[in-house]
């Protein structure tokens, strides 16, 4: 059998993992990812993590702030594919911290973490590039069914990657939703992960990017006395100064993917809980730019208008 | 030299816009790179916006002035608008001029040489593939290194008595400031009825912009105006100041905003869906648009 420490050794050192190594992570994950609750109850101290959108030597670069897992909980708000180059790497180092220290680090599910949006958005063609079939790109999406939707820190935080769901008033609602498929274009599942807060709005509103909504602190306001919480956790939404606090402190956005795209030079964030809920965001600037011998080299590849 | 290459770039951004179905171009076919490419969504969006409202500006111009008009574009490298143009408009009324440096201007004419389609829209023709020059009723194509337009003037199939667009469709940004705003001051004061047209970066200055400026040099490419201009503000001040009486300028996120009519958006929305609003804005934000005419121009095309 694999060992699993071996493999995150050669993850840690930026080396690929093979097609069958891959198959056999993600047939271990599906076990442990399916008897996890849609809303996963944890506990501080723990550090939350926003989009990484296969920024892998950012992703390592947290993992030198926050402190490496397993001495630090960990809980990853979803969108790990995507944009960057080293998704497989990414989403595997993940996956692979998940089977060997499951209690310590919880992978969210995030609107990227769909088979449609991975086909336009650069994970599909990754796996082609770097593996020469689509394989693998169908085994990691068919795990992606399984992640979980949300999670709550210590009964007061709730964490969930995009926002609210008019279909949702109460933590219990999405604890029944069938979670291990697809997400529908419209619904709860797909609110969940697609949904932004609105400062100049009150209630919902429909959403500029075409699925999910926008909220207002009303609504906010709302889910959080109904289910008895003082605070909601998303990612989501691009963050300039790393993360964002609205509604007088009743949510906060945390967005982790530094120069995202290496084109928007922005900083990024991941918040640190204590025991005593006090929360520290952690802002961090780009990784220094390391060449990977499958990918040209990023500044050049990175897209403008000429 | 790297700004050769821009072309290539360029071309293949209208190419990936074309085949998901934001532009409509039956021409660009005709100079197609070998591979087939699909651009990230907010890459289509922009390239559509870009051509869109360079298309508004010159449609206005040529249909609602009456006889004949000139469109000359610099750096016009594969661009497929002369076509795109003359398959719709009057083609008696419509007289376009590309100017190129030569390797992008043999590279078209030989395009052209071989696609009978093409031909048959350009009237009488005179074409020599190895020189990169074209002659024709609606269509000249001749390599001129741009610089060299205020002290030695324009090709003579150029009429000066006509009213002229001249359009830098991010051109006159890889030139040195002075040498940019020498060629403006040229066209100004020697066509009476004259518009510049500009799309090009701003907003360097910026974290963003800084980065574009950084990931740019590193293929060689250099934005050179983009220090000089910064805002839409420096843009307009940088007109007026090559001599012309009307500007407007805005950026990409406003020309979004204002100029795209509600149904085109939601026709470009249901094409792929935009997964980062954020990204779009900042990107559209450093982008701008500059119409600059003569007083002349502006009072016949009523704006």
């Amino acid at each position: 059998m694999l060992n699993l420490d071996q493999i995150l050794e050669r993850l840690y050192n930026k080396q690929i993992i093979a097609e069958p190594v891959i198959a056999y992570l993600c047939s271990l994950a599906k076990e442990v990812l399916i008897q996890e609750s849609n809303v996963v109850r944890l506990c501080t101290p723990i550090t939350v993590v926003g989009d990484i959108h296969g920024q892998f030597e950012d992703l390592l670069e947290i993992f030198r702030i926050g402190g490496p897992c397993p001495f630090t909980n960990y809980i990853f708000l979803g969108d790990y594919v995507d944009r960057g180059y080293y998704s497989v790497e990414t989403i595997t180092l993940l996956l692979c911290l998940k089977l060997r220290y499951p209690k310590r680090i919880t992978l969210l599910r995030g609107n990227h973490e769909s088979r449609g949006i991975t086909q336009t958005y650069g994970f599909y063609s990754e796996c082609l590039r770097k593996y020469g079939s689509a394989n693998v790109w169908k085994q990691i999406t068919d795990i992606f069914d399984f992640l979980t939707l949300a999670a709550t820190i210590d009964d007061s935080i709730f964490c969930v990657h995009g926002g609210l769901s008019p279909s949702i008033q109460h933590i219990d609602q999405i604890v029944v939703l069938d979670r291990f498929r697809e997400f529908p274009h419209e619904g709860a599942m797909a609110d969940l992960v697609w949904s932004d807060p609105d400062p100049s709005i009150q209630e919902f509103s429909l959403s500029p990017r075409g699925a999910g909504y926008s909220f207002g602190e009303v609504i906010v306001s709302k889910f959080l006395h109904e289910n008895n919480m003082d605070h909601i956790l998303r990612a989501h939404q691009l963050c300039s100064e790393g993360y964002q606090i609205l509604f007088e402190k009743k949510l906060s956005t945390v967005w982790s993917a530094p120069n995202y795209c290496y084109r928007c030079a922005n900083l990024a964030s991941i918040l640190q809980i204590d025991t005593d809920k006090s929360r520290f965001f952690n802002v961090f600037d780009a990784a220094p730019n390391q060449e990977n011998p499958y990918v040209e080299p990023t500044a050049k590849a990175t897209e403008y208008f000429l | 030299m790297e700004v050769l290459e821009t072309d290539l770039d360029a071309l293949k951004c209208r190419m990936s816009a074309t085949k998901m179905g934001y532009i409509d171009d039956p021409y660009i076919q005709y100079f197609l790179p070998k591979r087939s490419i699909h651009k990230p969504p907010i890459i289509n969006r922009g390239t559509y916006v870009r051509t869109w409202s360079i298309d508004h500006v010159l449609k206005n111009f040529l249909t609602k002035i009456e006889g004949k008009k000139q469109i000359i574009s610099l750096g016009a490298g594969t661009d497929t608008r002369a076509f795109r143009f003359l398959a719709k408009l009057p083609k008696e009324t419509i007289k376009f001029i590309e100017l190129d440096l030569y390797p992008n201007c043999v590279r078209k004419v030989q395009s052209i040489a071989k696609q009978e389609a093409l031909l048959a829209m350009l009237g009488d023709y005179k074409l020599d593939a190895t020189k990169g020059m074209l002659l024709s009723d609606s269509l000249d194509i001749l390599p001129l290194d741009i610089r060299c337009i205020p002290e030695a003037g324009l090709p003579d199939t150029a009429d000066e008595s006509l009213p002229t667009i001249v359009l830098s469709e991010c051109c006159l940004c890889y030139l040195e400031p002075n040498e940019a705003n020498s060629i403006c001051q040229w066209f100004r004061e020697h066509f009476s009825c004259i518009g510049i047209l500009v799309y090009e970066p701003i907003q360097g200055m910026d974290s963003f912009g800084k980065m574009m400026k950084s990931n740019l040099a590193s293929r060689g490419i250099y934005l050179k105006t983009l220090e000089s201009y910064d805002t839409i503000e420096d843009q307009k001040t940088r007109f007026k100041n090559n001599g012309f009486q009307r500007i407007t300028a805005l950026d990409f996120v406003a020309l979004e905003k204002e100029w795209i009519p509600d149904i085109e958006k939601q026709r470009i929305a249901k094409i792929e869906m935009l997964d980062e609003l954020e990204e779009w804005y900042l990107l559209a934000k450093h982008y701008c648009l500059v119409f600059a005419t003569s007083l002349s121009l502006y009072d016949q095309l009523n704006l």
